[in-house]
């Protein structure tokens, strides 16, 4: 596994998190938030996103009572998804995710063990509800830690207010360039 | 199932294995009601926790095992969603750090996939263990009463004389009633 394949990873598990504070608007209806992890809202049937990486598969998908389709996740008593442990002996992955008690994604923790083993510690912050950067403390095996940071701007939101384009500005140190990586990044929702 | 409590608990825990995370400790032990830095542990057969053996990371997490831990490295179970099979597991502590309930609700089969299991300790070891179905047309309890532990140098157990009875719930009638010792051999990280 690649550092920088683990980087891409890693921003998906960026878009793996946010969306917690909207996410409360359907716990009336959903026993569950899965989506939430994926910053998404409401009846969230399948996401597909523009790009694959190892973590994330491209299209996540959803059962009618919010878990994820298919999946490891343990919840919470409001139904937000708290993390899964997954030990194969040689080869493991743990998430834990945290929340603020607003229900926002506060920190992720990511632990996997293949053939490296990597650890991730992500910090999310938000400005008026909306995730506008993400830092991501990288440590793989017993190599230096790398902090990647993620800055978000441009939504575009569908009509159920989650967002399907957005842009998105990298810088990794050390390790990167030092030059921001600028794209953007889309997805395609589909509801129950 | 007496004798695949354990089986039980192993399966309740998914497919129930390691390494530290940023130094942290994790209680997969206190689950199988052991402490110290255990390696393995095999439990003899024909007792409460079957034939098999479960074996740990020096952390404390439990190998080959789907098992989620919270900030606090504790166990605290399983939510898997697998094709039209579902699987979720919680798990209860008391204030120190015991298990104390198990709950496993699964949308296959009634044993080993649906039960409760309550736990309660005496002396910092388990010393009684109710399981009860919770699907099927006839419900059973299981009963495991524990006595006259013997304890390794670390302080678990590695005998213990084991009272079962297996109860219908409805009638309350005893459907198995029999009394037999339970052994368990522990390897320890040095």
């Amino acid at each position: 596994m690649s550092k920088i394949n683990i980087q891409r990873g890693l921003l998906s598990l960026v878009t793996l998190f946010i969306a917690l504070a909207i996410s409360t608007s359907s716990a009336e209806i959903r026993n569950y938030h899965a989506s939430a992890l994926y910053e998404a809202k409401g009846n969230v049937k399948s996401i597909k996103y523009d790009k694959n990486n190892q973590f994330i598969k491209k299209k996540v998908v959803f059962t009618p009572d919010g878990r994820l389709k298919n999946r490891l996740m343990s919840y919470n008593s409001a139904g937000l998804p708290i993390g899964y442990g997954s030990n194969m002996g040689d080869v493991y992955s743990y998430l834990n995710v945290g929340y603020d008690k607003d229900g926002s994604v506060s920190k992720i923790k990511w632990d996997n063990k293949n053939k490296n083993r990597s650890v991730a510690l992500i910090s999310p912050a938000y400005t008026d509800g909306v995730l506008k950067s993400a830092l991501i403390t990288l440590t793989v095996d017993s190599g230096a830690p790398q902090n990647i940071e993620y800055q978000f701007s441009d939504y575009i939101y569908d009509n159920s207010g989650n967002w399907i384009s957005r842009k998105v500005t990298r810088t990794a140190t050390p390790g990167g360039s030092g030059q921001p990586e600028i794209y953007t990044e889309t997805r395609k929702i589909q509801y129950y | 199932m007496g004798k695949n409590v354990f089986k039980i608990f192993t399966l309740a825990f998914g497919l129930c294995g390691a390494s530290s995370l940023m130094g942290q400790d994790y209680n997969g032990r206190a689950v199988y009601d052991l402490s110290g830095p255990v390696k393995e542990c095999q439990v003899s057969p024909g007792t409460a926790f079957g034939a098999d053996k479960i074996s740990f990371m020096p952390d404390g997490r439990i190998n080959n095992c789907t098992l989620t831990f919270d900030w606090d490295g504790r166990a605290i179970g399983s939510n898997l969603n697998l094709y039209k099979n579902s699987r979720i597991v919680n798990l209860e502590y008391d204030d120190l750090g015991h298990l104390t309930h198990v709950y496993s609700e699964a949308s296959y089969g009634v044993a080993p996939g649906n039960f409760e299991a309550d736990l309660t300790y005496c002396d910092n070891a388990v010393c009684q263990m109710v399981i009860k179905e919770i699907k099927g047309k006839a419900p059973r309890k299981f009963i495991y009463s524990y006595s006259a532990p013997v304890v390794d140098d670390k302080g678990n157990w590695i005998e213990r004389t084991v009272d079962y009875k297996v109860m219908d719930i409805a009638s309350h009638k005893v459907l198995e009633d029999k009394k037999y010792t339970e052994i368990r051999k522990i390897e320890y990280y040095e």
